[in-house]
């Protein structure tokens, strides 16, 4: 039987060139597993909380999931944390692909860069050599030729490569890192992190592997658990449409927001132009899986006489068209396509743009703050304009790097109002006032409006009678009713972080591995690491709380866990959730009540970080 | 009385449209409905709406009326009504 090898930390000071690394320990991997856990621990020693976002101070944290690049299904996932410019606290984003595992076959879980790097440098790591590179040639270069020239640099079109375009080199706030020239690092705007460290990528090349410690067992545990999942609905329309398929299914609840949350429902006649099916069928070639997928979730697509590339999600549909007023697929998908090359999260970038068009059109920005363009709902050109402006951060452009909650601040005039954000960070394409649940799961996600941190589809696919077992109300299932939640998005909260550490997509963990029982399952012959559920919810709970430190040492309490004030002024004003508004004030009472946090303040108490071996904090 | 229903998911490959309108004499229930579309569109329809998934076997399609699932009603033995907007969906949600 081999031994299980979960890799090294690597730290690479940028500042002074020096490097060096160490195993990671077994108390680390119990008490954090690793991806999001274990990095959120390293941030936290590694920071006293008054670093600056953009400073040489504030750690860049690339880190594996526990399962990375292992038989595990859907294991190429990889986080990537530090101090977020949006929120100003805990950031992290998240990314598929084949990097992560590329990461693990060089022997690293993780790789901490600290300081910044004199000039533009990228780093080349191939198994244990590590070398600091001149990047000046790349500066300027978008995300796709920065990919390509540094494969043909290093002679090995295997090199997978993590970089960031002009966005984060600018230091655009919702700038993202990517990988694979369409998977992103999409949130909290990680790629400014990277460009103030004049790091433009990360290249890495490994030739080890990850042994199974128990082959046979994890065979078995993989065909059983392929067998559950293909019963889920998710993991048929997935593996077909693709998140694209997800339009219909929102806009059918009357959730999709249209002109900045101005409304949030497409007509149906209109709805169709922008459906998973008009996608599937118009523009995708075939599928696309990342490392050791069997849900292939993205499509390879073309838009004839325009572009062609892997990836759309429905986020970016959302944000890139009816948010900004386009219901026009080569629109959205030129736009989503300029993202990735420029580095750009799509989510932010759509975000800004319709809050941009909205203040315009109250009038709280000027003819001439605006660089002599036209700035109309639908203008299926101007978002091109627009990402290219922000990436430079050329004029106006200047001012949407921010993101729309840094915007408002800087334009004042109650344009605060407009902006739809948690903490900084933009609210995805999805209307919290039609879904209580995930109003709550915005609310209180530790890197601000998030919907991966809790992640509750369980509040669609849980009977009433299993929400009672679980949360012990029939209503936590029910979208309208807030009784119930504050349990429901802690159980989904402690169960999501388990994904983020463990390096499994979410996507496989809201079928087969929803449930920490099964998680358990998988871990234990990969690893040899034997763990009950209740360890492993433990964990995640250990993971939120540690988190919410981090947030509670740089001045973050209940004040900042709010949805924006139009969601509780403004109803939806029609389709199927006409009528809907949310407060999440007392869905907060009992969140923080469930998270055993006092209830004033928001903050953790002592016996609770006592009970999770966090008393140190 | 009339009322509609609409389709979201792979019912709406069985149905092959998108809505459809209904006039009927009388109101029915939630599983009435259900049962005549079974019988209109066969049993491809009912092993699609009937899709159970561990480990505890769920009714995996959701079923809303005028926005709100039937489970805020009295789920299958809910009365339709004239007007109403019938929506019957795969249980999905993410991003």
């Amino acid at each position: 039987m081999s031994k299980f090898d979960f890799g090294k930390v690597l730290q690479i000071d940028l500042t002074t060139g020096q490097y060096s690394s160490r195993p990671v320990t077994e108390e680390e991997i119990y008490n954090y597993m690793g991806g999001r856990g274990l990095s959120a621990k390293f941030l936290y020693d590694l920071t006293s909380g008054e670093e600056e976002p953009l400073s040489p101070q504030n750690p860049l944290i690339f880190g594996n999931g526990l399962l990375t690049g292992s038989a595990a299904p859907c294991s190429g996932r990889y986080t990537v944390t530090a101090i977020s410019p949006l929120t100003g606290g805990f950031g992290d984003g998240n990314s598929g692909g084949f990097f992560g595992p590329e990461m693990r076959y060089a022997g690293y879980s993780h790789i901490i860069f600290l300081g910044k790097a004199e000039k533009p440098v990228y780093v080349y790591i191939e198994n244990d050599k590590v070398e600091i590179r001149d990047a000046s040639h790349l500066w300027g270069k978008d995300t796709w030729e920065t990919d390509t020239f540094i494969k043909e640099e290093l002679g090995d079109l295997e090199v997978q490569v993590a970089c960031i375009g002009q966005a984060g080199e600018n230091l655009a706030k919702i700038a993202c890192i990517i990988n694979n020239l369409t998977r992103a690092i999409g949130r909290c705007g990680m790629g400014a992190v990277m460009g103030s460290k004049n790091l433009k990528a990360v290249a890495v090349r490994g030739h080890g592997g990850v042994d199974n410690v128990d082959l046979e067992k994890t065979f078995e545990i993989l065909s059983e658990t392929r067998k559950l999942a293909e019963t889920d609905w998710s993991f048929k329309l997935f593996g077909t449409h693709g998140t694209p398929g997800l339009v219909d299914v929102y806009n059918s609840r009357g959730v999709v927001p249209v002109k900045n949350f101005q409304k949030s429902w497409v007509p149906d006649g209109e709805a169709e132009k922008i459906s998973g099916d008009t996608f599937l069928k118009k523009y995708s070639k075939k599928h696309k899986a990342c490392y050791n997928c069997v849900i292939h979730c993205s499509h390879f697509y073309e838009v004839e006489g325009s572009h062609k590339e892997e990836g759309l999600e429905f986020e970016s549909i959302g944000a890139l068209g009816p948010r900004i007023g386009v219901i026009d697929y080569p629109s959205i998908l030129k736009a989503n396509h300029l993202c990735n090359r420029y580095g750009l999260d799509t989510i932010g970038a759509g975000d800004v743009i319709g809050f941009i068009l909205e203040v315009y059109e109250k009038g709280l920005i000027s003819n001439e703050e605006i660089d002599g363009l036209t700035l109309n709902w639908g203008d299926n050109q101007l978002a091109e304009v627009l990402l290219k402006k922000m990436s430079y951060r050329e004029g106006l452009g200047d001012l949407l790097a921010e993101g729309s909650y840094g915007a408002a601040k800087r334009i004042g005039k109650g344009s605060e109002y407009f902006s739809a954000h948690v903490k900084g960070q933009a609210i995805i394409s999805c209307d919290p006032r039609g879904l209580l649940g995930w109003g709550l799961a915005f609310a209180v996600a530790s890197r601000g409006a998030d919907h991966l941190r809790a992640h509750p589809v369980v509040e669609y696919i849980f009977t009433p009678e299993r929400a009672k077992e679980i949360w012990g109300t029939e209503k936590a299932v029910d979208r309208t009713a807030e009784e119930g939640k504050g349990k429901l998005i802690k159980w989904c909260e402690d169960v999501r972080a388990l994904a983020d550490c463990l390096g499994v997509c979410k996507f496989f963990t809201r079928t087969a591995y929803l449930l920490p029982e099964q998680l358990a399952k998988l871990i234990t012959p990969i690893t040899g690491i034997s763990l009950e559920a209740s360890n492993l919810l433990h964990v995640g709970e250990r993971i939120n709380n540690l988190e919410r430190m981090f947030n509670v040492r740089r001045k973050f309490d209940r004040k900042d866990d709010v949805l924006p004030e139009r969601f509780a002024k403004e109803a939806i004003p029609e389709g199927p959730s006409k009528g809907m508004t949310i407060d999440v004030s007392n869905m907060l009472d009992d969140y923080y009540e469930a998270r055993g946090w006092d209830i004033a303040t928001g903050k953790p108490t002592q016996d609770k970080l006592k009970e999770l071996g966090l008393d140190e904090l | 009385m009339s009322f509609n229903v609409q389709f979201v998911g792979p019912v709406k490959d069985l149905v092959e449209k998108v809505v459809v309108e209904y006039y009927l004499p009388t109101p029915i229930t939630v599983q009435e409905l259900i049962d005549f579309l079974i019988s209109r569109y066969g049993t491809k329809f009912e092993q699609e709406i009937y899709t159970k998934v561990p480990p505890d076997n769920v009714f995996f399609y959701q079923i809303l009326i005028n926005g709100s699932n039937i489970y805020r009603f009295k789920g299958l033995q809910t009365e339709i009504n004239t007007g109403d907007k019938v929506l019957i969906s795969i249980p999905l949600a993410g991003g």
